[in-house]
């Protein structure tokens, strides 16, 4: 069956017109990619420029990392390094190779199964802190890195590279080791010292124990034959010895008194106060005055005991039989507390004031007195960070101030 | 509507009944575009369905019935205009529960301005797929055809029941079913 030539003519025309239109349209769609690619490349250029100016900012951020610093790909191939970095591994490894550097590369052959271990740990759980590590630089000596490096993640969280840093601490590891072998040395030193004052007391006070035997025999033998006034001389070097042996006891004491380190605590010195009155016994007719406001800090309370002890005891002895009298006083400084105890006793000429803190130096020649007390009070006085010293005229009774460094809690 | 749509249309008829038919239900709509359609070009749906009822009335098929066989047709010009997209896909039921939220979503950024229906799937299993159909246009014996074509091109047997949930069809569910 023909199909009619109308029929083939239209059908003709629908297909003329289905070309054109076609054509239109392509040549509209060749338009709109013609200007979509102007403005893709516009796009492309104006992102180039924000990314180097990005990467140079990154750069000179990374350049001025004082700490050698390096941005590495996941497989150790480095990104980017800063000048100390690139110093630091110069310094360490004589022959680095050329072109694509892996990490790896740039540690000396013996440190690199370490450096391999501390990689793979940061990979598997995100970073390392605070690794250790010792490498010989070229001319032997070694230089210590602490080391802290972490993954760097997108913003899928997906793991991209990583970063490290490394801080030589080889200056700050030398002043830690000689600190802690300072430390030592003063330890050993104490103990030897201790026990030198000990084996000395020791050694002094065993001929002065044969002399007094030796006297009492004598006496006991020679009872009838010695003169009233040979019997009085025997009595005075019985009382000589006596006073030697206090002499070397309180040597000892003095030579062992701020030796051991000890712990602070909070301390109230009200209570320091009254529990020294109480060991010492505070005769009646003595009054004893403590002012309204007393601290409580931190200190060690075997130093505190001992300075206020010896200073009642002091003042105690010094103070008249009739209406004695005892005040203490506090006054808070910038940095210290200050303490005083005054007396109405005897007072202190004012030519002894910096005799009597020095060691053997007392001035009466009291029974129970071997004169070291106050040198051992000034030297535990001054390893708590504070001072002392007297104020008197004779016969007007003295005023003994110290004052205690204010420690912070924190410390 | 995509001028493929067309142009495989007025192809497919003329090759099923012949150019007269071509001319005469063309010449007996007022279509918006004149008659003449290319592939690239994009068309009023009007124009289809001018189309269609026309042919209905010169043939005595309903408009369903075209639409169901233009369906199964037209799966063989997807299939080798997009074969990518279609071997992603392993089975039928794969493939059907992957229009709404992948096939149509990638032929939306082909042709930003595409007529797409919507499926929202109410239950999926191994065997099943129960989805409604949703689209102004009404088309979803189209779709039958489409799927009834998915099955023959993965080689497997399916029962796909539907249910015109609006009675103009614009919205449809289909309840498929894999035979083994
Ligand atoms: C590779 C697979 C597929 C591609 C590339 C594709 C692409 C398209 C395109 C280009 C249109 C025309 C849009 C327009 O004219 O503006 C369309 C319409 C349509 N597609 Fe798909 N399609 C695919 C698979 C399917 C399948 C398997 C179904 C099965 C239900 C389906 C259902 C429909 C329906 C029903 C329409 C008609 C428009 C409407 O109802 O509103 N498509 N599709």
């Amino acid at each position: 069956m023909a199909v009619s030539s109308d029929i083939l003519q239209r059908a003709l025309d629908r297909e003329k017109q289905s070309r054109k239109e076609a054509e239109r349209i392509l040549e509209q769609k060749a338009t709109e990619l013609y200007s979509l690619t102007q403005e893709l490349s516009k796009s492309k250029h104006q992102l180039e420029i924000l990314v180097e100016n990005k990467s140079s900012e990154m750069s000179s951020l990374i350049q001025n990392i004082i700490d050698p610093y390096l941005l590495l790909d996941l497989n150790g191939y480095i990104i980017n390094m800063n000048k100390a970095s690139s110093d630091l591994f110069s310094e360490i490894q004589s022959d680095i190779p050329e072109g694509r550097l892996n990490l790896i590369d740039l540690v000396p052959i013996d440190e690199r199964s370490r450096m391999a271990v501390a990689f793979q740990q940061m990979v598997e759980q995100g970073y390392v802190k605070d690794v250790q590590l010792s490498v010989k630089n070229k001319s032997g000596s070694f230089i210590h890195l602490l080391i802290n490096a972490s993954i760097v993640y997108n913003n899928e969280g997906v793991a991209t590279a990583a970063q490290g840093i490394a801080r030589d601490i080889t200056t700050l590891k030398h002043l830690q080791d000689e600190k802690d072998k300072l430390f030592e040395d003063i330890e050993i030193r104490n103990e030897e010292l201790n026990e030198y004052a000990h084996i000395v007391s020791h050694d002094l006070k065993s001929p002065l124990r044969g002399m007094n035997s030796l006297i009492h025999w004598i006496k006991t033998d020679k009872s009838n034959t010695l003169s009233e006034n040979s019997l009085s001389m025997f009595e005075m070097i019985d009382k000589s010895i006596l006073k030697m042996e206090r002499l070397i006891s309180g040597i000892l004491k003095y030579s062992t008194s701020v030796i051991e380190n000890e712990d602070q605590e909070l301390v109230s010195m009200e209570t320091v106060i009254r529990d020294v009155m109480d060991v010492i016994q505070v005769p009646d007719y003595i009054t004893v005055n403590l002012p309204e406001k007393l601290p409580t800090f931190l200190v060690s309370q075997n130093r505190i005991d001992q300075i206020v002890q010896n200073l009642m005891t002091n003042a105690v002895k010094y103070v008249p039989k009739v209406d004695g009298l005892i005040t203490w006083h506090y006054k808070e400084l910038e940095d210290k507390h200050q303490f005083a105890i005054e007396d109405n006793g005897i007072g202190i000429a004012k030519k002894h004031h910096d005799r009597i803190f020095q060691v053997f130096q007392s001035l009466t020649d009291h029974k129970d007195s071997s004169g070291i007390g106050l040198s051992i009070v000034k030297k535990v006085v001054k390893s708590l960070g504070g001072d002392i010293w007297v104020e008197s005229e004779e016969g007007k009774g003295a005023t003994f101030y110290f004052t205690i460094a204010i420690q912070n809690r924190n410390i | 509507m995509k001028g493929i749509v067309f142009t495989e249309f007025l192809d497919l008829v003329e090759s099923k009944f012949g150019l007269e038919m071509v001319d005469k239900i063309i010449s007996s709509s007022d279509l918006e575009s004149g008659g003449s359609y290319t592939s690239i070009g994009t068309y009023e749906f009007s124009d289809m369905l001018q189309l269609i009822t026309n042919l209905s009335n010169n043939t005595d098929i309903s408009v369903d019935d075209l639409l169901l066989i233009y369906g199964e047709h037209f799966f063989s010009v997807l299939k080798s205009s997009y074969p990518a997209m279609l071997a992603e896909y392993s089975g039928s039921l794969e493939l059907l529960s992957s229009i709404e939220n992948h096939i149509h979503v990638e032929v939306r950024k082909i042709y930003p301005d595409a007529e797409l229906p919507s499926f929202e799937i109410l239950s999926r299993s191994d065997d099943s797929l129960r989805m409604v159909y949703r689209s102004s246009r009404a088309m979803h014996m189209f779709g039958l055809g489409l799927m009834r074509s998915t099955f023959k091109h993965f080689n497997q047997k399916s029962d796909i029941q539907y249910e015109k949930i609006e009675e103009d069809g614009s919205v449809v569910e289909f309840k498929v079913q894999l035979l083994s």
